[in-house]
């Protein structure tokens, strides 16, 4: 079963000349269950973006073990059946979208003709089919961000990981990507994904673990958040202003 | 009302800079000519650096500076300015540099052994420069017979010269006068006619035109020398004596008149009876 | 089903092949060939040295300017600009990564080649058919040989730059490290045969000097052997025994500096 474990992992930091350290998560542990959307929220450097980088691997932490769908972050196969959508997605400004699909299609597997067929459908459901051999310098934020989700998204994967999918969105851009998320729900997708607007959060998660400086505050369901007052309430009470 | 006075005055600024710019660089090229002037360019650094700083790109560079050399020696001939001693160690150190960098540049060889022969007398620093190019350019017999030559015309030394001539008969594309020359250098001893030949043969791969005209200049003098010569030796044998000075050749109506010599010298005829110029073949 | 080791090389090249520094590279490389048009009438006889030369260093230089312009900016940038995290989510390992993209530039670094070469031939061609005359000691093969060598230096070189680019955070810091080691490769076999030259005579130089440069020497790429400008410019025939060799020295160097690149980019956090 598709499904990632987090087990006491710490991080620290070390400026390049060694001097100051600074603690990016402490102790965390987490489990994201099988066909569940997981959100992580916390302010600015609270350690979301810290530990969705560990599990895709790009940093390695101090302590503590990492499994995704029973593989470790360093063997590339974890990666297989994941889509990852980075914070400020950025992609490579002389390529247009379609090469771009067509590489993150082909390095997952797909064939040509399959490739083809998803690039299409998923261009058009994001609405950037028309401008698809355009070269992606010449987009927008908001275009780059939906071009991000179609990469992570173009071999259907299983495990499905967005750093801040709505950050750079105007409102129908948001409403597009719950959209999205919510069909993903519904096809049994596991999704983690993390952001600091409660509000988004509140509509798409199952559960939701609050953040703040490195620790796990804690993880809380959809009922019990919508019991007590709302995430704004809660995230309120849990983190307190520095 | 300031705004609009700005966007119409920009494109007057600009015209009246591009006016100032036109004035400045022409003031400037006068002040760089003068500039130029006054600094000769007789100093290169050592092949030690040169070659370090031109890396893998020695040939490209030493290009450059062989194109430097002879526009400098090329601009010295168009004003017909006088060569110094300075300026033969100039051409030699620059010779020796670029044939550092490019050991078989052919053209920075025969360009500097001309310029030290000739023009300035230097035979052993033209040689010097000739059994480097032997050490690399092996099979051109080109090398070997500039070496020849020099011995031959310039060293009066035969033996080495027509050994250096049948060193180089024996390389592969050498001209098939060239064995014959050899052997018969001794006899042309104390004459003109194989630095005719020399020229002749020079003179047909040049292209540059000024380096031609200075060829051919140098050749036209030669020629009249040695048809003077013959004259002489004509009289020799009506006369039994020979003259004192040229002007007997035309007393005795051998010659219609001395031509000039194109170098702006006079032909004279020296103690050892043979003919030579004021000019020394140096342009006056 | 196209391999994913394909994707990543090809997805490096085009990249690489749209960057608009290439243009002015190119263009660059072809105005100093058709210069060599002009420039070789300036010449009395040593024509076609003047003119392999003009189209060699064109060549060289395009291949230079594209390492150190394009190709370092090509994986310092992937960092920089976090555009890595598209090739990492992917299922690649951190060699793969390294390997496609050296792979990819070299495709790149290729085809600008084969281009050039082409330019240049037709521009040789045509030199050659005004001067024939002055063509009689000109070889296509030890021209073509020469480009070749040309080639397998700008493989090490890149492999030096790659191998920077892992360990340096900036891409300034790559182009400052590579620079220098490029100058110091080409110019180590001058200045160690200067050195031993004058020690021999002198005696100046101590043991710890001479251990010293020989150390340097071993460590150091010696990028002069690839250089054979010169001998191609007056068609000196190079063995094929030695061009074998250099073939050798280069890919096992790139080998090793790509090894030990892919090492420490595994360790490497990439924020």
């Amino acid at each position: 079963m598709p499904e990632i474990r987090i087990k006491n992992i710490s991080k620290t930091y070390v400026s390049e000349f060694k001097r100051e350290k600074k603690i990016a998560v402490e102790n965390f542990s987490l489990t994201i269950h099988s066909a569940e959307s997981f959100g992580i929220i916390g302010r600015n450097g609270a350690g979301k973006s810290t530990t969705i980088k560990m599990i895709m691997g790009f940093i390695k932490p101090d302590k503590g073990d990492i499994i995704i769908d029973d593989k470790k972050p360093s063997d590339p196969d974890s990666r297989l059946n994941v889509g990852y959508l980075p914070e400020n997605p950025y992609f490579y400004d002389n390529l247009s979208a379609e090469e771009l699909l067509k590489f993150s299609s082909y390095t997952s597997g797909l064939d040509k003709k399959t490739a083809e067929k998803r690039i299409n459908t998923l261009l058009n459901q994001v609405g950037l089919y028309a401008v698809r051999k355009q070269r992606l310098r010449t987009y927008s934020k908001g275009m780059t961000q939906r071009v991000g989700i179609c990469f992570a998204l173009i071999h259907d994967p299983d495990i499905i990981i967005l750093d801040e999918p709505m950050s750079g969105l105007d409102p129908f851009g948001r409403k597009m990507v719950i959209d999205l998320i919510e069909d993903l729900k519904k096809r049994g997708k596991t999704i983690l994904f993390c952001s600091h607007i409660l509000n988004d959060v509140e509509r798409i998660c199952d559960r939701v673990a609050i953040m703040d400086s490195g620790t796990l505050k804690g993880i809380f369901t959809k009922q019990h958040v919508l019991e007590n007052e709302g995430m704004e309430k809660l995230f309120l009470t849990l983190v307190r202003e520095k | 009302m300031k705004k609009v006075v700005i966007i119409h005055l920009t494109p007057f600024l600009l015209i009246c800079s591009i006016v100032l710019c036109f004035f400045v660089q022409q003031n400037l090229s006068v002040k760089r000519e003068n500039f130029l002037k006054r600094s000769d360019m007789d100093y290169i650094l050592p092949s030690k650096v040169t070659g370090l700083a031109a890396m893998e790109f020695k040939g490209i560079v030493s290009d450059f500076l062989f194109l430097k050399a002879s526009t400098f020696f090329g601009g010295k001939f168009i004003k017909n300015e006088t060569l110094n001693a300075k300026h033969a160690d100039y051409i030699y150190n620059f010779s020796d540099v670029i044939t550092d960098l490019d050991p078989w540049f052919w053209d920075a060889y025969l360009f500097s052994n001309m310029l030290l022969t000739w023009d300035f007398g230097k035979i052993d620093q033209a040689n010097t420069l000739l059994f480097k190019a032997r050490e690399y350019r092996t099979t051109d017999f080109k090398v070997p017979y500039h070496i020849g030559f020099n011995y031959f015309y310039f060293l009066k030394d035969n033996i080495k010269g027509s050994q250096y001539m049948m060193e180089a008969a024996k390389l592969p594309g050498s001209p098939t006068y060239l064995a014959s020359l050899a052997s018969r250098l001794a006899m042309y001893q104390n004459q003109y006619k194989p630095a005719i030949l020399f020229l002749e043969d020079i003179l047909k791969k040049t292209r540059n035109p000024i380096l031609a005209k200075q060829l051919e200049t140098r050749l036209e003098a030669l020629t009249v020398m040695n048809s003077l010569e013959k004259k002489i030796d004509a009289f020799k044998k009506k006369f039994g004596v020979f003259p004192d000075h040229l002007s007997d050749l035309i007393n005795t109506g051998l010659v219609e008149s001395i031509p000039d010599d194109p170098y702006g010298g006079k032909y004279i005829l020296l103690e050892n009876k043979r003919v030579y110029t004021t000019s020394k073949l140096v342009y006056k | 089903m196209i391999p994913k080791m394909v994707s990543l090389i090809f997805l490096s090249f085009k990249e690489g092949v749209r960057e608009r520094a290439l243009i002015g590279i190119g263009l660059f490389s072809l105005f100093m060939m058709g210069s060599a048009f002009v420039g070789v009438s300036l010449f009395m006889r040593d024509l076609h040295k003047v003119s392999v030369d003009i189209n060699l260093s064109a060549i060289t230089l395009a291949g230079l300017l594209l390492t150190f312009f394009v190709s370092i900016n090509l994986i310092s940038k992937d960092i920089d600009k976090h555009t890595i995290y598209c090739v990492l989510s992917k299922p690649f390992s951190r060699s793969q990564y390294i390997w496609g993209k050296y792979l990819g530039i070299m495709l790149l670094i290729v085809t600008a080649f084969c281009m050039l070469t082409l330019c240049s031939s037709v521009n040789l061609f045509l030199i050659k058919s005004q001067y024939d005359v002055y063509f009689q000691t000109f070889s296509w093969l030890e021209f073509y040989k020469a480009i070749y060598s040309e080639l397998l230096m700008l493989f090490l070189l890149n492999a030096i730059v790659l191998f920077f680019s892992t360990i340096t955070t900036s891409s300034f810091i790559t182009l400052l490290f590579s620079l220098s080691i490029y100058v110091a490769g080409q110019t180590i076999e001058e200045v160690v045969l200067f050195l031993k030259t004058r020690s021999a005579a002198d005696m100046a130089l101590s043991e710890t000097i001479n251990t010293i440069i020989d150390i340097t020497q071993y460590i150091l790429p010696n990028l002069s052997v690839f250089d054979l400008k010169v001998h191609a410019a007056h068609a000196i025939p190079i063995s094929y025994g030695y061009l074998f060799s250099i073939t050798c020295y280069s890919l096992v160097y790139s080998v090793v500096l790509l090894l030990s690149a892919s090492i420490i980019f595994n360790r490497r956090e990439l924020n």
